[in-house]
């Protein structure tokens, strides 16, 4: 019997019971759509949150805040012998938010920003104009969408500025120091600064905010230390931190292990603290639900299949009982079946992909919101997670008509003809 | 080499919850080519056990069976589906045909498992053997098309695609009337008449005519 005569047997079979091949087609199929659909949906959703994660440094970095009187350079010296830290920044280098004077000549009101230290190595990936070279001062790296104000309920989308008008122009941040002696808050001094746009990147993409805007650690330094040395504090006044260090990771996904490396290299020297804990666990959590409903969906397709195809074990006890009569041996007889099960398993198979492509387009066109440029990345079909589908649809009808034809194939022809 | 199916203190019995059913009890037979045998007896009296066991359907529980000299009762399941495939057609009460199958389809099914016959030559080997029995016109019919004479021409067509020595029947005309009866009958007659052994239950009296050897069986005893 060769491999052209069992496909042609297996066909035949398959045709004689028509019903149960169709029900169990679509039950494959369904649990293939809501598999490749779930996980490739959230794959490449996670995979694109992880990658703007990544290209924003303050998803990737710990705070290191020393108790008592460590010193920052012992902190840093402790920090530095971590492995997956690209730099360690001390505080006063890190973040802060300053008011904006204004932008290319034309005075705002209340304008501000929140500004982060940034490098060469380590800035958000510029969609237009350049980043920053070495040693570069007096520059700034603003948003795609520029909003240089609170974010807050106001807030309209109509407002935003578009980051690249505003490439090699100029904005005049302003900042101030306090005079706490009376108790209350005075502006002691206030400075200004002339920052030059360079670049901007994609805020989306970054994870960041309309108004995030980066400038060299040298100019975080300089600000913070403006503030610092002329701010007077009232005897009362306790001067919070100041001390700490910021340890930036090489990736995202490293987080984790770097902070317990820190936690335990520290003893009671400092503590540490992820700025963005709940996100990645965030991420976890959907993925594993998406897995366990895909598993689930599965194991019921798995069980109903083997339900219907013990159903059908008259039908196959009379096909079988005739061709052990005939003078089929098992062993052809279970090439057969093995044959009929590829051929629905792949049929299947091709019927879910058809239906996710649909699905997919449907759902790129009409749902989903394409303003968002997530969600653009998140909406394909990964290749991976259907080769992984095709192997579980041949799967699940082989072991499950396996199951059913070990009981049938022991019989003799006599039993099986008596039974049906 | 002797064609022959020779059964040598053939037991059989059924065991059913405590009790012991005796279907076959110390029977020797031989059958040969050439030759029209009939077996008859009451209803229970261990006929279809009997043929089952000749056409190596079921099993014994003790004795021996020789097909062409050879002992079959402790071979293999593959070696015994061998031995059906190439020595023994079977015709059954209820014709046991593929319905999705059409006539030339179903009397070419045997042949797929039988390396002795090329691909290109099953069409034709089929084609022949139905027109043998008058049913040429009806090649691309299926079984639900079909009168049960016809379909128990096909049956014995299939029996014979794959050209055995041995034809066994159990109660080849059970589901016919006298006129079908008699077609099934008179082509079983001429296979034995070209050399095969053909080997009939049937507890029409009818058949006697066209044995050669009529065998009683009696509470599983050949009487
Ligand atoms: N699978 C079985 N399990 C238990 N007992 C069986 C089985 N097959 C047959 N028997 C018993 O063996 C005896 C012989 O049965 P068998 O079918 O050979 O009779 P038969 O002569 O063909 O009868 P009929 O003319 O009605 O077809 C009967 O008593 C029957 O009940
Ligand atoms: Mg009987």
């Amino acid at each position: 019997m060769n491999i052209l005569d069992c496909i042609f047997l297996s066909y035949m079979n398959l045709k004689n019971r028509k019903k149960n091949v169709y029900t169990t087609i679509i039950l494959i199929s369904l649990a293939v759509v809501i598999f490749v659909i779930s996980l490739s949906y959230t794959n490449k959703f996670l995979e694109s949150m992880e990658k703007a994660i990544n290209k924003n440094i303050s998803y990737r970095t710990i705070a290191v805040i020393p108790n008592y009187e460590t010193s920052q350079e012992e902190i840093i010296k402790k920090v530095l012998n971590v492995s997956n830290i690209v730099k360690v920044v001390p505080q006063k280098e890190y973040y802060t938010a300053v008011d904006i004077e204004n932008i290319d000549n034309n005075l705002l009101d209340n304008a501000s920003v929140s500004i982060q230290g940034a490098n060469e190595d380590i800035q958000p990936s510029i969609i237009e104009g350049r980043g920053f070279y070495k040693n570069e001062n007096d520059v700034c790296i603003i948003p795609e969408k520029f909003y240089p104000y609170n974010l807050d309920e106001n807030f309209n989308s109509e407002d935003l500025i578009d980051g690249k008008t505003l490439i090699g122009k100029d904005i005049i941040i302003k900042y101030y120091s306090y005079d706490y002696s009376d108790g209350i808050q005075k502006v002691n001094q206030a400075f200004e600064k002339k920052l030059t746009v360079i670049g901007i990147y994609n805020q989306d993409e970054n994870m960041a905010e309309y108004n995030d805007c980066y400038i060299s650690f040298n100019d975080m330094s300089s600000i913070i230390s403006d503030i610092k040395e002329n701010t007077v504090y009232s005897e009362n006044t306790i001067v919070a931190g100041g001390n700490g260090v910021f340890a930036i990771v090489d990736e995202a996904k490293n987080v984790k292990s770097v902070e317990s490396a820190l936690k335990e290299l520290g003893n009671d020297d400092y503590r540490v603290i992820i700025r963005s804990v709940a996100n990645t666990e965030l991420m976890e959590s959907i993925q594993i639900v998406c897995v366990i409903v895909s598993i689930v969906l599965m194991f019921i397709a798995f069980v109903n299949i083997t339900i219907s195809t013990i159903k059908s074990a008259i039908e196959r006890k009379y096909e079988i009982g005739m061709q052990k009569a005939i003078g089929f041996k098992n062993r052809q007889i279970q090439w057969i079946t093995f044959t009929e099960n590829i051929i629905i398993g792949s049929l299947s198979y091709i019927v879910a992909i058809a239906l996710t492509v649909i699905i997919n387009i449907i759902l790129k066109k009409y749902i989903i919101d394409t303003n968002s440029q997530l969600y653009q990345i998140g909406l394909n079909i990964d290749i991976i997670i259907c080769l992984i589908a095709l192997i579980i649809s041949l799967i699940v009808p082989i072991i499950s008509s396996f199951i059913c034809n070990i009981a049938i194939l022991k019989k003799t022809p006599v039993s099986l003809n008596k039974e049906r | 080499m002797i064609k022959s199916i020779i059964l040598k203190n053939g037991y059989k019995e059924f065991v059913l919850k405590n009790e012991k059913i005796i279907a076959m009890d110390n029977v020797n037979l031989e059958f040969k080519t050439g030759k029209f045998y009939v077996i008859m007896g009451h209803s229970g009296s261990g006929k279809s056990t009997l043929i089952q066991i000749l056409g190596l359907l079921d099993n014994l529980t003790k004795g021996e069976l020789f097909i062409n000299g050879k002992d079959v009762s402790n071979l293999t399941e593959n070696e015994k589906a061998d031995i059906r495939m190439q020595e023994i057609g079977f015709v059954f009460q209820s014709f046991y045909l593929n319905p999705r199958l059409n006539a030339l389809e179903n009397v070419m099914l045997p042949m797929y498992i039988n390396s002795k016959i090329e691909k290109k030559e099953r069409k034709e080997k089929a084609t022949k053997l139905l027109s043998s029995f008058g049913l040429e016109n009806r090649k691309k019919h299926y079984p639900k098309e079909l009168s049960g004479g016809e379909q128990q021409r096909i049956a014995i067509a299939r029996a014979l695609a794959n050209d055995p020595n041995f034809i066994l029947a159990d109660e080849p005309t059970g589901n016919l009337d006298i006129k079908n009866e008699k077609i099934v009958f008179d082509t079983l007659r001429n296979l034995a008449d070209n050399g095969k052994s053909v080997i009939v239950v049937s507890h029409n009296e009818n058949i006697k005519n066209y044995a050669d050897e009529v065998i009683y069986i009696e509470n599983g005893k050949v009487r």
